[in-house]
């Protein structure tokens, strides 16, 4: 039977840690307890088995995760401390610096570069026939509803890069379609990836002031966020709306939010406003 | 790099000079994976937890006070999100991950490595078994060379008795070790 007293030394007595006087006391413990001393080697054998599962490596998407958020951060502060809010865009694109894979991308671009081709050649496009501005249109129309197909899509992947460049897509869509707007708003309201969240913000923004319900919805996605940097930058996106509906909100996440940081850029923000 | 320089920066951190996180994320980012990886047994979890440590760090700056170690503080994070995350998902270790596994080299140390791996898979069955409560106090005290204070801070216990747990935890792992061996006896 090992005494708690020598239980609690034992940790220490294996490390090779334990101070003389104690030392010499579990030692001549031991030696009055053979059957006991005996159980207490076997548990150092298994204390010092454990090296046995030495230290392994995180892989390298870590870091660039790791740096990515580190950036966001810095970013969201900046954007805290001034009343103009700049794109995330070129913050994401610095923070996404690499390739990311597009195998959705790549695929869906394929068949819009097909369609493009295929209406081309179908109406003469690099033949002698004029094209017409009716035909311009048509043919735009179509690569926007590929293009919105595609970041649909995109924004299901599993890869946050995969998932930002789904979003980036959308500049070349001249008027989104609702189902894309939503599945934006639902990207905002629930990502994992805060800069993909981010980005998700960044593309609504210019669809706001036109759609009522889409003010809503994004008003919503508010109470959603547990970032502060989401936090920060949904801030200033309702301030420059200036809409009533987004007045309220920031009044609403003022008095619910503990974050001071938070409190006090709304604070900034609805001076301005009013 | 000392407990008094980590400290110093986190402070620094907290005073709005978050760039210097990166210093604490190189130290960390081994320990911290590490420390998730023991207890979950899940690479691509265990690097979801490491993010969401640092993302904390910057979330709870202004309550870091320097009063204890950086070290006890960012691993007391840590445990918590572990804990969140099995509060919200209702399981601990999905069982033990493949890529856990190290690759295999193909020189003459194949033998070596072969030997060393057994050993280590033996270690990832049996500390499988333990209950999280072991789990947790045998990591943080075998791997992470943490202060019993700071483990006793953290688990909000007395030091005799985050000593007597560390015993009881290995007494409870050779009971598995000695499972295992038999299994693979008969097996």
């Amino acid at each position: 039977m090992i005494s708690e007293r020598i239980e609690a030394l034992l940790p220490d007595f294996w490390e090779g840690r334990l101070p003389e006087r104690e030392r010499e006391e579990v030692l001549a413990w031991m030696a009055a307890n053979p059957a006991a001393a005996e159980e207490v080697r076997a548990l150092e054998a298994v204390w010092q088995g454990l090296s046995a599962w030495a230290d392994e490596r995180p892989s390298p998407q870590l870091e660039t995760r790791f740096n990515a958020m580190l950036s966001a951060y810095e970013r969201g502060l900046k954007a805290q401390k001034t009343t103009t809010s700049p794109s995330f865009w070129i913050l994401l694109k610095q923070v996404w610096g690499y390739k990311p894979a597009w195998n959705v991308g790549w695929q869906l671009g394929f068949a819009t570069a097909c369609l493009v081709m295929g209406l081309g050649l179908g109406k003469g496009f690099w033949g002698r026939d004029e094209v017409t501005t009716h035909q311009i249109a048509q043919l735009q129309q179509q690569v926007d509803v590929l293009n919105q197909k595609m970041t649909i899509s995109m924004l299901e992947q599993n890869s946050a890069a995969e998932r930002l460049a789904g979003i980036d897509r959308l500049r070349m869509v001249a008027k989104p379609t609702d189902e894309t707007l939503q599945a934006l708003v639902h990207t905002l309201a629930y990502d994992p990836n805060v800069n993909v969240r981010l980005a998700a913000a960044d593309a609504l923004m210019p669809y706001l002031k036109k759609d009522a319900n889409l003010q809503t919805a994004f008003a919503a996605s508010f109470k959603k966020q547990d970032s502060p940097v989401v936090q920060s930058y949904l801030i200033d996106i309702l301030a420059q709306d200036r809409g009533k509906d987004s007045i309220r909100l920031l009044e609403e996440v003022r008095e619910q939010t503990a974050e001071p940081m938070v409190r006090e850029q709304i604070d900034t923000c609805l001076n301005e406003i009013k | 790099m000392t407990d008094r320089s980590e400290n110093e920066l986190m402070l620094r951190i907290r005073e709005g000079e978050v760039h210097l996180l990166s210093t604490l994320f190189e130290r960390y980012q081994v320990p911290l994976f590490n420390f998730f990886l023991r207890l979950t047994q899940d690479r691509a979890l265990s690097e979801d937890f490491v993010q969401d440590v640092f993302m904390r760090v910057l979330k709870y700056r202004h309550t870091y006070r320097g009063d204890g170690t950086f070290k006890g503080w960012i691993f007391n994070l840590a445990r918590n999100v572990c804990m969140d995350h099995f509060r919200k998902n209702h399981r601990e270790i999905r069982g033990i991950d493949e890529q856990v596994t190290a690759q295999v080299p193909d020189d003459s140390d194949r033998m070596d490595w072969i030997e060393r791996e057994q050993s280590a898979e033996m270690v990832r069955a049996a500390l499988a078994k333990l209950s999280h409560e072991y789990r947790e106090v045998l990591i943080l005290s075998r791997y992470h060379d943490m202060k019993y204070e700071d483990i006793a801070i953290m688990l909000d216990c007395s030091v005799a008795a985050v000593k007597v747990r560390v015993h009881r935890a290995v007494k409870a792992l050779r009971k598995y070790y000695l499972a295992l061996e038999q299994e693979q006896k008969t097996g």
